[in-house]
């Protein structure tokens, strides 16, 4: 196995791939514990058609990095999506729905009626580690820093937001602010991860490792840990898996993450109470 | 020469709010409550106690009229909304409740898990702060609850119908903590159908109905059978 390892990040971009997914796969999975438990599982999907939509959009317009044109656009949506569960009567499922499907016929749209654009849309759809380049990989280390950072220093009023944003608000906290933070930093990841995962598996990696943490887990702090751990185990072994049985890499971490859940979910019915 | 009468540490003014046209669920509402004091809210179901509450806690704002809450708010509300599976320690959710208190601070303190520990063995739940929070009782989640409000240093504390899943001799020992903790020159507001509990340690008695206060006065004027709900 280790020789397959060496012989895997002996191609740059695998090395790319590795380093983006780690990244990516830890955000994802501690900004998945909020968003399963705030019952905000499909925004990630959502947001990623949407990122698919900007992407488009900003191809067709002849701009040269449409990924740093996708993040604020995404981070715009993904504040619009959050707020309007509490101020709307469009709840957020439907919300996500409208949202998500308008932008992805928006890209796809976009795609068919430009003329010479060079985007491809199964690429886009279901993820290639082919796709990173270079500058991707500044811009995800640099996002995914800050992201840990906010992470870290916001996690005691993200856990009040998570359990019970009425007691927080009544104390006085601005989790208006806490709930845009979530938004923008949910945008980047999904934005910076949607190359390689693909639109379509990209809300994956929020969902499986936040809920199979809490398939066994008592603590908050230990479900937001063992979800990172989980997360970023499961890239590991589905970048693996791709390269040795050529596989879409996307498809296989998330079969992997499948499988994990599965596993905990069975040993949950063995072992805890 | 008169005596000076503290400011108030909450002031309501002209206070109505209605969720549909045409219905009132609290109806020019003036109040101030002043620091110190263990304000009983009561009247029968629908009656806007818990709307009053809500206001006061900032939960409602589409309110008209004016409130003024000086300081900081400790809340226990009467219902809580969790997913089912929340994986939350009870020392977790207690401990919570200091977050308010110093919120540029990244981590707990020493001195926010003392406090959190002391809360916890008052409600008496100290055996089970490393227990899940969803694997405990209605009453046990709901002195869990009351622990986490009772962490805040706030000014004023907040209590809609904290007693509602608590057994009798539970609801007694909360009452009695509230009679401890008032002596600390708390403000505290319980909104309540327990009557039996809230006339004694009380110091004033609101009572509303169909959204307007038909009653204001101290508990001592106070008897069982007329603030019945």
């Amino acid at each position: 196995m280790l020789a397959v390892w060496w012989e895997m990040l002996a191609h740059a971009f695998i090395q790319r791939a590795f380093v983006v997914g780690i990244l990516v796969s830890l955000c994802a999975s501690l900004l998945g514990v909020i968003l399963v438990l705030k019952r905000y599982s499909l925004i990630g999907d959502g947001l990623s058609h949407v990122g698919f939509g900007i992407v488009s959009l900003a191809s067709a317009l002849g701009l040269t990095a449409p990924l740093y044109v996708a993040i604020p656009g995404v981070a715009l949506a993904a504040i619009i999506l959050l707020r309007l569960d509490r101020h709307s009567h469009l709840k957020s499922d439907s919300a996500i729905a409208l949202i998500s499907s308008s932008a992805l016929a928006l890209g796809v749209a976009v795609t068919s009626l430009t003329p010479g654009l060079n985007l491809d849309t199964h690429s886009f759809m279901f993820g290639s580690i082919l796709a990173i380049q270079a500058n991707d990989v500044y811009l995800s280390v640099a996002a995914c820093i800050v992201i840990l950072v906010l992470f870290i220093i916001y996690y005691r009023k993200l856990f009040l937001l998570t359990f019970d944003e009425d007691f927080a608000r009544a104390t006085g906290l601005n989790m208006t602010l806490y709930t845009n933070v979530i938004a923008i930093l949910t945008a980047v990841t999904i934005v910076i991860g949607m190359r390689m995962m693909g639109v379509m598996l990209i809300s994956s990696i929020i969902i499986f490792p936040a809920t199979t943490a809490m398939w066994w887990c008592r603590s908050f702090r230990a479900t937001i840990i063992s979800a990172a751990t989980i997360g970023v185990l499961s890239f590991i072994i589905g970048l693996y898996l791709s390269y040795v049985y050529n596989v879409s890499t996307g498809a296989a971490i998330i079969l992997v993450n499948l499988f994990v859940f599965i596993l905990f979910w069975l040993l949950s019915k063995i072992f805890v109470r | 020469m008169t005596k000076k009468l503290p400011t108030p540490i909450i002031s309501v003014n002209n206070l109505s709010l209605s969720y549909v046209p045409k219905h009132q669920v609290l109806d020019n509402i003036n109040l101030q409550i002043l620091p110190g004091e263990l304000v009983g809210i009561i009247g029968a179901n629908g009656s806007g106690k818990s709307s009053l509450l809500k206001c006061l806690a900032g939960l409602i704002k589409n309110y008209t009229g004016t409130i003024d809450v000086t300081g900081q708010i400790g809340f226990v509300a009467q219902t809580h909304n969790l997913a089912s599976n929340f994986p939350a320690t009870v020392m977790e959710v207690v401990l919570s409740g200091t977050i308010g208190n110093h919120p540029q601070r990244i981590f707990a303190s020493n001195d926010d898990r003392a406090r959190a520990q002391i809360m916890l063995d008052k409600m008496g739940l100290a055996a089970l702060a490393r227990e899940r929070f969803l694997s405990l009782s209605g009453g046990q989640q709901q002195r869990a609850l009351i622990a986490r409000a009772l962490c805040c240093q706030a000014s004023v504390y907040l209590f809609d119908e904290p007693t509602n899943h608590l057994d009798e001799h539970t609801s007694k020992n909360f009452y009695d903590l509230m009679r401890d903790w008032h002596q600390h020159q708390s403000t505290i507001i319980i909104v309540g159908h327990d009557v039996t509990h809230l006339l004694p340690i009380a110091t004033r008695i609101i009572k509303l109905e169909s959204g307007r206060i038909v009653a204001d006065a101290p508990a001592t004027t106070f008897t069982e059978r007329r603030v019945k709900c």
